[in-house]
């Protein structure tokens, strides 16, 4: 039983880092993509329509896989003192339902996220030679990977991070390794 | 009904601990069904609210403010401004609020300011016979001046929860003088401590050395420069400086200080992604809720209800203040500034006050809750640093509440500390 916790903590840890780092290749890219549009601009004279839209999917990309990420180490902005000063048993059920309605939200997100994909699929995206409905692929991924986080910490019950001081959103810029 | 839902809900998920960003797209989702209409509207609308250009800038002005914080340009701005005024009562303690200001026109982010400044001088100030809540709170506070220079992305983060309407390059002109004045009345303050503490004060190392160390800050400084004339020249937008900001940042970084080498390259990438996530997913999250509060015309309501209990600009101003320092005791700034701009904007237009000075307005009384417990994420981050507990911190800290709160009360009653400079820069 131990081993197969301890097999899981790694994969869910891994995914969690491929996440954090999808997350920190699309603002590279992003930052790529705008200082290209600066280049072309204002050295070539020809500013290129595709790199707004493709730094909104570059930007969407990270700020998706960077909150799945942060949900694995609950480190989203949230008001934990209630949670702070409820007995253990009672600290548990709330930790409980905010892991459940976490995992819900990132299923909603994930389903809905990939019908509005699919149904945008056939559909040209303006200024890039994309379909529409990629735009809502990081949406429908980053939902998914919140809602397997959310599962993993739902399951396995620790007491939250806001709790145990592993991780707090007041320490984000701080580099933390990833659990 | 559908209103008691949405604030009922969001508010009980709150207080039972899930995320701001979840317990917001929870109350749309409840309210969204309980009004029978279609759910999926909450996901479009989420997707709609990371959908706007304006917030582009915000990442890349995060992520080079995280490479700056990690490429060694605070030791140079903290050593010229001990140059500057370590000769001054408080020694130290000028250091740090003078050093706060320009890492603040370099990072725009309070958190980056105290883990970056605090976490180099406050080492230096215990070592040096400071008492530690002294330096712990010199640290906190001064970080709040981060929040109004440019470029901090909490005035982008204004600007795009109004909609986007809202110039950024106003309101990055907007903040300055009361970033300066914050600055003064902080080290007037520290002043004052330290003559009655005792404290001791550095020797003046001479114009020759200030004029060395100036050059060694430079290449950070200019970035300031840069952002705040491009922009405000309107040579760039927002996203075109940022994105030159970040560029700026690696090459000064790693070439000029050459201090950023390729695992704190991957650590700022991490740190970057993963505060853009935790700020970004928030306004995304925010915009099926602010959607709805629009549709149930709740800003609208918000204006009625005011007009019937305040019939002044003063008095209603008055009242927002306190609103917004209650909630910034509990709520962080980024959903604090999300969530209360749709609501409390139009209520400020209604009665004659200019969106910019609103901003400005806003943004003080949200940082001020960031070094007010019970949820003040600077005020956390200052105390790991110095060691001391908060209650440590919370029984001297009163005189920098004072000077905080003296500005926010200057700032409201003189429009023209927020006004003057971008209409004499226009």
């Amino acid at each position: 039983m131990n081993q197969a916790v301890a097999h899981l903590d790694r994969w869910m840890g891994a995914l969690a880092t491929i996440a954090i780092s999808v997350a920190g290749l699309a603002l590279i890219g992003m930052t790529a993509v705008e200082a290209w549009q600066v280049f072309a601009r204002y050295v070539l004279n020809d500013s290129p329509g595709w790199t707004e839209p493709i730094a909104l999917l570059f930007m969407n990309t990270a700020m998706m896989f960077g909150a799945a990420a942060a949900v694995r180490s609950e480190a989203h902005f949230g008001f934990f003192i209630v949670l702070h000063s409820a007995p253990p048993p009672l600290r548990h059920v709330m930790a409980g339902i905010a892991r459940l309605i976490t995992f819900a939200t990132g299923g909603v997100l994930a389903l809905w996220g990939g019908q509005l994909m699919l149904d945008g699929w056939d559909v040209p995206m303006a200024g890039a030679a994309l379909p529409q409905g990629i735009a809502f692929l990081p949406l429908c991924l980053g939902g998914a990977l919140i809602a397997l986080f959310a599962l993993e910490r739902l399951v396995r019950a620790p007491l939250p991070a806001a709790l145990t001081g592993e991780a707090a959103p007041q320490r984000e810029l701080k580099p933390e390794p990833e659990r | 009904m559908g209103v008691a839902i949405l604030f009922g809900v969001f508010a009980i998920l709150l207080l039972i601990g899930v995320p701001v960003a979840f317990a917001l797209m929870a109350a749309a989702l409840a309210t969204v069904l309980y009004l029978d209409l279609p759910a999926i509207v909450v996901v479009q609308q989420t997707a709609a609210g990371a959908g706007s250009t304006a917030l582009i800038a915000i990442p890349l002005f995060i992520f080079a403010g995280e490479m700056m914080m990690r490429g060694g340009i605070s030791d140079r701005l903290i050593s010229f401004a001990a140059a500057l005024v370590g000769h001054v009562r408080g020694g130290l303690a000028q250091i740090n609020i003078v050093a706060s200001l320009f890492f603040g026109g370099v990072s725009g982010s309070a958190i980056a300011d105290v883990s970056a400044i605090g976490g180099t001088m406050i080492p230096q100030m215990v070592g040096r016979g400071f008492d530690r809540d002294f330096a712990v709170n010199v640290s906190v506070s001064a970080a709040l001046v981060a929040l109004l220079v440019p470029p901090s992305h909490n005035l982008i983060l204004y600007s795009a929860s109004a909609g986007g309407s809202i110039s950024i390059a106003d309101l990055f002109a907007a903040g300055i003088l009361p970033a300066l004045l914050m600055t003064s009345v902080l080290m007037s303050t520290a002043w004052i401590l330290a003559r009655r503490r005792g404290y001791a004060l550095e020797a003046f190392p001479g114009l020759r050395a200030v004029l060395v160390r100036f050059i060694a800050a430079l290449p950070g400084l200019l970035l300031v420069a840069l952002i705040f004339v491009g922009i405000r020249a309107g040579v760039f937008t927002a996203i075109e400086s940022a994105a030159i900001a970040v560029v700026y940042a690696i090459f000064i970084t790693a070439v000029v200080y050459r201090g950023l080498t390729w695992q704190r390259f991957v650590e700022t990438c991490l740190g970057a992604a993963r505060t853009t996530g935790v700020i970004l997913f928030v306004i995304s999250a925010a915009a099926s809720f602010g959607w709805l509060l629009a549709y149930l015309q709740v800003p609208a309501s918000a204006v009625q209800f005011l007009q019937s209990v305040a019939d002044n600009p003063a008095a209603v101003l008055l009242l927002l203040n306190v609103i917004l320092l209650i909630l910034g005791t509990f709520m962080d700034m980024a959903p604090l500034i999300i969530i209360c701009t749709p609501i409390f904007l139009p209520v400020a237009k209604a009665f004659g006050i200019d969106p910019v000075h609103f901003g400005v307005i806003l943004i003080l009384n949200a940082g001020i809750g960031l070094i007010t417990p019970p949820v003040g994420s600077v005020l956390f981050v200052g105390t790991a640093i110095g060691r001391i507990s908060i209650g440590e911190a919370l029984r001297t800290i009163w005189p920098f509440y004072l000077a905080a709160l003296f500005v926010l009360a200057l700032v409201n009653i003189l429009p023209a500390l927020s006004l003057w400079l971008p209409a004499a820069l226009k």
